[in-house]
């Protein structure tokens, strides 16, 4: 990476640091203060360094890092790597309202960073690997669960431990620049055309449901899913994603949806349609 | 039983640890399905079920912290006792998707433990005792995980028997009730992840990923690959649009309705 060029040797091992200590940032996640705590631990060695002659001042700058704060993970270093660099600027020549910023940018970062992880990682990324996986999984193949380990976990981490050295490097703006270019906004949309093709695609490969009645017409046997079939395949599948996904967008919870599926399956199960 | 209680205590321990405990993987059913399988002796059932019960939990995940079914807890369950008990795979995504709610309760509770354990060690940290707030977070670490290793290990050991007869005596139309319900419930993740990723230029796509499998019976390595290249395209395309719209209107000269007709005109003369 050419970002990490011009750092030093010890500011390097500072970000590498990180990113490791950051694999605990969850350890204590509470619904107040998320990862709060563990990102103010994270940071903890770096800032007594800061202030090694001074024990007021670290225990100061660890008690405004523990406060609440919750992103995505792979975009934790980045935004310590600022932290990082805004609370070395401190240490050498005090900010005023330090606290503030501080904790101004951290929460001003994490909503879109969370927003940006979860669209892309947790929401079309995550769909990729596994759909992928499955395909093979659903035959017993071990490729499966290896193939959604890595196809996920490269480029998350990847993110994860150069976000730290961006971060520390090229601050806030850095972000905003990537935004205000709309690259980000290409990527995202991009990935979710993938996104989009493998749900697609798994609509018929992981929706089995078929219909089992049939019976005579005129003299002739007929099955009904194979006249379904004739029509479209994965007909019904289709039309059940569909009709979920309107009721989605009329406002219905996904918990309603499962109750109505859960009755649909009793019923269509219990009169003998499938199953 | 005990071993297979303990073992699948054990993988419950892993799988809770890697969640939270460190590095934070995605722990999902296609992943803990193969380990509750090498435990337990029978690695291509587990993968198997793992995939199935993936499809089954493919649009419940956690954003922004909020968790609506407990992933990790239905699919060492799910798996465990489709293994144990030799049950199909519809029978273990039926007993996978309660516990999987049930164990919510559990989770909401270990978080109401660790508000105290914040609360400790904000007071640790007032007291400049930071070694302190280290050992707070490592017995948060261990905590959440071995909570879960003895829920598990009880459940198997206590619940495996009455489970294994609830099962059998379950008469034929409840069995297909379960198959249809097992066939059914993927539909829902996927309209939950298309309405979450919802874009009206974008599903379009939808219906290629479906048309791929259904007709021209590609694999979802293939399809990916393809939408791969599709992606880069449209990435590449975009990203150059944007950049020459903003030239422009750094020049001074584009209105974005106006752009649009110049485009046109261009394209028609």
């Amino acid at each position: 990476m050419s970002e990490t060029t011009a750092l030093t040797r010890e500011e390097k091992k500072d970000i590498s640091k990180i990113f490791w200590r950051g694999m605990f940032v969850m350890n204590d996640m509470t619904y107040v203060r998320m990862q709060g705590p563990g990102f103010g631990w994270t940071l903890m060695p770096l800032l007594k360094k800061l202030h090694k002659n001074d024990e007021n001042a670290y225990y100061e700058a660890l008690k405004r890092n523990v406060m609440y704060f919750n992103t995505n993970p792979a975009f934790l270093p980045f935004i310590q790597g600022i932290v990082y660099s805004m609370e070395k600027e401190n240490a050498k020549k005090p900010i005023e309202n330090i606290g503030e910023s501080v904790n101004g940018l951290k929460v001003g970062l994490m909503g879109p960073l969370a927003g940006l992880g979860d669209s892309f990682f947790t929401g079309t990324l995550r769909v990729i690997a596994a759909g992928v996986g499955m395909g093979m999984a659903m035959k017993g193949n071990i490729l499966g669960p290896l193939l959604f380990l890595l196809i996920f976990h490269i480029p998350f981490y990847f993110v994860r431990y150069y976000g730290g050295y961006v971060g520390y490097k090229f601050g806030s703006g850095y972000i905003q620049k990537a935004t205000e270019s709309g690259l980000l906004k290409s990527i995202t949309k991009g990935c979710s055309i993938l996104g989009m093709m493998m749900i697609g695609a798994m609509t018929f490969l992981n929706v089995p449901f078929k219909l089992t009645i049939g019976g005579k017409l005129a003299g002739a046997k007929f099955d009904l899913q194979t006249v379904i079939d004739q029509i479209l395949k994965g007909l019904l599948p289709l039309s059940l994603v569909m009709l979920l996904l309107y009721l989605l967008h009329k406002g219905k919870s996904a918990n309603w949806l499962l109750i109505g599926l859960l009755i649909f399956a009793v019923i269509i199960g219990g009169i003998g349609f499938a199953g | 039983m005990i071993t297979q209680a303990l073992l699948l205590a054990i993988v419950m321990f892993i799988t809770k640890f890697l969640d939270w405990g460190w590095a934070n993987i995605q722990i999902r059913p296609i992943v803990i399905g193969p380990l509750v399988g090498l435990v337990l002796g029978d690695m291509t059932t587990g993968i198997i079920l793992g995939a199935t019960l993936e499809a089954v939990f493919m649009g419940t995940f956690s954003v922004g912290g909020s968790v609506p079914s407990d992933i990790a807890a239905a699919s060492v369950f799910g798996t465990g006792f489709g293994i144990i008990l030799h049950q199909s795979a519809a029978q273990a995504v039926a007993l996978a998707v309660p516990i999987g709610l049930l164990s919510v309760l559990l989770f909401n509770i270990v978080c109401l433990i660790f508000n105290f354990v914040v609360a400790y060690e904000d007071k640790k940290i007032e007291a400049h005792n930071d070694k302190a707030f280290t050992r707070a977070r490592f017995f948060a670490m261990i905590f959440y995980p071995l909570v879960y290793a003895i829920m598990t290990f009880v459940v198997i050991l206590v619940g495996s028997n009455s489970i294994s007869a609830f099962m059998a005596a379950l008469p034929d139309s409840v069995n297909r009730m379960l198959t249809v319900m097992a066939q059914v419930l993927p539909a829902l993740g996927f309209a939950i992840l298309v309405k979450s990723m919802w874009d009206r230029e974008i599903f379009p796509f939808f219906f290629v990923g479906f048309i791929l499998a259904a007709y021209l019976k590609m694999d979802t390595m293939s399809i990916a690959v393809l939408g791969g290249a599709f992606a880069v395209f449209y990435i590449m395309n975009d990203f150059k649009k944007r950049k020459e719209f903003d030239a422009l209107k750094a020049a001074g000269s584009a209105k974005p309705v106006n752009g649009k007709n110049d485009e046109m005109e261009d394209f028609l003369s």
